[in-house]
């Protein structure tokens, strides 16, 4: 008989277990090592006859590979490693597995052997220098790889055959150069590979110091590679994603002559763009969806109401959009896998209350495999709904928000937690899972997002606005989303405070100026407090090319000095009459540790109130545990100020 | 930051390091290294030098001006005080302790110059040293100016409270400025020196 036997540790466990799951009475709160927890499930993608699936799940800390047989639902795990991994099918019974280590990679090519009753496997690792394309790789011939090299001037891109790169005859162990299907000086950015597996085209960036982006590409194999077209800036650049329906010519994603990035074809002989293929007024393309072989152009990615969309190009391809979007209503269905008789697919569903599930879809038959979830500890029923708001802005800019709100707290209306992203260009908010959101509203706290000017996805024009508008245009959007969802009554305007981090961290600072009477607290993380001093220690202020481009950004120091000193949140502490939390990382490159103490010591100097986390190690983007422990501490914070 | 130890150590080195400092103008006496607590009288066109540096490798040598050097600064992070003449200054040579010594990289030239201004506590901001491979050894300087006055306010209340701390590194700074009005609004200290008290 097995006694039990409680040991210190046992019983702190068990202690513990006995406090899981706090409630106020409307939905558990959800611990933040449990909200930022890693998500368990990271891809999954089917073979081309779709007998078997292969996951990339993580578990403690390993990433591991699992195939799962599609019929019987068993499932055999086939590789671990302890750093990062990518993988992708190489046939119908071979994946390859790239392993991310700290300055290499290294491959391996796993082989199935499905007997009759039972999937036998074996690993190789491949000795070749260099990394697997994954794009593509179907449509290239069984047995062999696309295989990308780097040599810091050139990069190259072999057709190899299996057997060479396990067991490499090359020189520096590269693949022999009979196999050598494309090459650029710079580089590459993303080979461009036909339905047939020939590599056709590729955008390469050239001269680090003074970059430029090189589109060249060739007709055929054999064909010489030609330089197409060069440009100075990468925002210019037309990136080639595919070939057009004529194979002759390419698809790229350009926003030439026109305000967002749209899938435009590209004349080869002409050298010029051809037909939009698809354009969005005011929303970029942000990506595309390629067929079973990643090859093919099968859609256009871009987001609206907060949430992904595709537009296929292919009316067959939509109405199976269409079907599976009705098949999980409110969500975004995104396809990760297609068989090559289209009719099973793996697909990811995800939306503001989750953070994605995966199934096998069998369209043929109308049935749903339910996979697996990439956080299975979350459950939807306890994570709360975000809406999107259309907001006004003071001089008619509209722009897109998003309001997370809780369940209800005994009928009072909840508190505001107003919290603006960093960048403050080319970044965006969306609808999507965020944890940042979840973790605070389903503690009981409404949560706003706004996309100011400058925000990502809304086209040129409306980035650009973004430009030399700290304190200004950029606050003005983000106060009128405040300013509309104090009107709808939906938050209590008494209680609302404003945290952000980076870019969001100076918008709070400056912000408790702008409006003093507005917001009862702000904090921030690694938010920079004065200008000036961005220009000194920053990490990109370390190039003079660096220091142009933030000059563009905020204003030249040279000829600002008196606005960049009169937009510093440091040097209006005096204004500020709230409680500020004030976090920093003290290893930020980006965003100096100085930038806190001198918030801090201006703070003081005036006598305010000042809460100090120092985050020992961490830089600009902290580690997963950094990042739980401050949230915590933000969340006391807030919860001190917002609901005693 | 600086642990007891490795302070413990730069306190050892206080002799070696005050008898190398040393400037490009005018320079006639070795700077003298200030103990935590200890009070200074300076001299006419003497000021007292805030040297911050960080290193992730021992150095045997740091030199600036014709000549002058500090040796064996130990790996870490170091905040110390030396009295030395005012004038205009600049980085010169840096070797770390052993026999293959990485080629030095500077980042920006304008990180190498600073100033010393006579009865004045001269911040020049942290010169920080990384050696990144065996073949390189990168620096730059980075303006830390309200961290380092932590430290020296801990370290140093007496010369905080009677010398005015100004910025002489590389870029514009405007802290010790606005620190110096916010003290004089709030009613804390009536002269200049001391409104720059923290």
């Amino acid at each position: 008989m097995i006694r039990l036997t409680l040991g210190p540790a046992t019983l702190a466990l068990a202690l513990t277990a006995l406090l899981a799951a706090p409630s106020w009475g409307a939905g558990k709160l959800i611990p933040a090592h449990e909200m930022y927890a890693a998500p368990a499930l990271q891809l999954v993608e089917m073979n081309p006859s779709g007998s078997h699936i292969a996951a990339h799940a993580l578990h403690s800390g390993t990433h591991g590979v699992l195939i799962q047989e599609v019929a019987t639902g068993e499932v055999e795990p086939v590789f671990r490693a302890k750093q990062p991994i990518a993988f992708g099918w190489v046939d119908d019974d071979t994946l390859v597995v790239a392993v991310h280590g700290r300055n290499v990679i290294d491959s391996y090519l796993i082989e199935l052997d499905q007997q009759e009753w039972q999937l036998g496997f074996q690993k190789h690792r491949v000795k070749a220098a260099g990394w697997p394309v994954f794009k593509g790789m179907l449509a290239a011939t069984e047995d062999e790889l696309l295989w990308a090299t780097w040599d810091e001037e050139r990069s190259r891109v072999y057709r190899a055959p299996t057997s060479e790169l396990l067991d490499p005859q090359g020189r520096g162990s590269q693949p022999h150069k009979r196999h050598l299907v494309g090459a650029t000086s710079g580089w590459a950015q993303g080979w461009v590979v036909d339905r047939r597996g020939v590599v056709r085209a590729v955008l390469a960036v050239q001269n680090p110091k003074d970059p430029e982006w090189v589109l060249r590409y060739r007709a055929g194999p054999g064909e010489k590679w030609v330089e197409l077209d060069r440009w100075e800036d990468e925002d210019d650049a037309a990136r080639p994603v595919g070939l057009a329906s004529n194979d002759r010519d390419l698809l790229v994603l350009s926003r030439e002559e026109r305000d967002t990035r749209a899938l435009v074809e590209y004349l080869v002989s002409e050298r010029k763009l051809g037909e939009v293929v698809f354009a969005n007024p005011g929303i970029d393309v942000v990506d595309v969806l390629y067929d079973y072989h990643g090859a093919e152009v099968q859609a256009a990615i871009y987001e609206s109401g907060g949430l992904r969309q595709y537009h296929h190009l292919r009316e067959f391809d939509a109405g199976q959009q269409q079907w599976l979007e009705e098949r999980f209503p409110g969500q975004s269905v995104a396809l990760t896998s297609l068989t090559l008789d289209r009719h099973l697919m793996s697909v990811l569903v995800s939306g503001p209350r989750n953070p994605g599930d995966f199934y096998v879809v069998d369209t043929k038959n109308e049935r749903v495999l339910d996979v697996g979830k990439v956080m299975p500890h979350l459950s939807p029923e306890d994570l709360v709904d975000v809406q999107a708001l259309e907001v006004e802005s003071a001089d008619g800019t509209r722009v897109e928000a998003f309001l997370a709100l809780p369940r209800a707290f005994g009928g009072r209306r909840p508190p505001l937690v107003v919290m603006p992203h960093g960048g403050p260009l080319g970044v965006r908010d969306d609808r999507h899972f965020n944890p940042d959101v979840q973790y605070l509203a389903v503690a009981g706290f409404a949560v706003l997002t706004v996309n100011y000017r400058g925000s990502e996805g809304y086209g040129r024009a409306f980035l650009d606005a973004g430009r030399r508008e700290w304190s200004e245009g950029i606050e003005d959007d983000i106060e009128a989303a405040v300013d509309i969802v104090v009107a709808q009554d939906a938050v209590d305007p008494e209680r609302m405070c404003i945290y952000g981090a980076s870019y969001g961290g100076y918008s709070a600072l400056i912000s408790a100026t702008r409006r003093p009477q507005r917001y009862v607290c702000a904090a921030s993380l690694n938010g920079p407090s004065d200008l000036l001093l961005v220009f000194q220690s920053s990490d990109f202020a370390a190039t003079e090319e660096g220091r142009r481009v933030f000059a563009g950004i905020v204003g030249d120091p040279k000829t600002e000095r008196e606005r960049l000193v009169r937009i510093s949140p440091a040097y209006r502490a005096a204004e500020i009459d709230i409680p500020v939390l004030l976090a920093h990382g003290t290893e930020d490159r980006r965003v100096d540790v100085e930038h806190a103490y001198r918030m801090k010591a201006m703070l003081e100097a005036h006598g305010k109130r000042v809460e100090w986390v120092l985050l020992e190690g961490a830089p600009h983007s902290p580690s997963p545990q950094q990042y739980v422990d401050f949230v915590t501490k933000l969340h006391r914070f807030l919860y001190r100020h917002l609901y005693r | 930051m600086q642990t007891a130890t490795s302070r413990r150590r730069a306190c050892e080195r206080g002799a070696i390091a005050a008898a190398v400092l040393m400037g490009t103008i005018g320079c006639v006496t070795p700077p003298r290294w200030i103990e935590s607590g200890e009070t200074v009288e300076l001299r006419e066109g003497e000021g007292l030098l805030v040297l911050h540096i960080s290193t992730n490798v021992e150095l045997s040598r740091l030199s600036f001006g014709l000549g002058g050097s500090i040796q064996d600064v130990p790996e870490g992070e170091h905040i110390e005080l030396f009295v030395a003449r005012a004038g205009s200054y600049r980085w010169t040579q840096i070797r770390i302790t052993g026999r293959d010594q990485p080629r030095f990289r500077v980042q920006r030239e304008d990180d190498w110059r600073f100033r010393i201004e006579a009865g004045r506590i001269n911040y020049v901001g942290l010169l920080e040293l990384e050696r990144t491979d065996w073949l390189r050894l990168s620096g730059r300087t980075i303006d830390r100016s309200a961290l380092a006055m932590e430290s020296l306010r801990a370290r140093h209340p007496a010369l905080i409270e009677r010398y005015p701390l100004v910025y002489n590194g590389p870029g514009q700074n405007v802290f010790f400025e606005h620190l110096r009005a916010a003290a004089g609004e709030v009613g804390s200290a009536g002269s200049e020196a001391a409104a720059a008290r923290p």
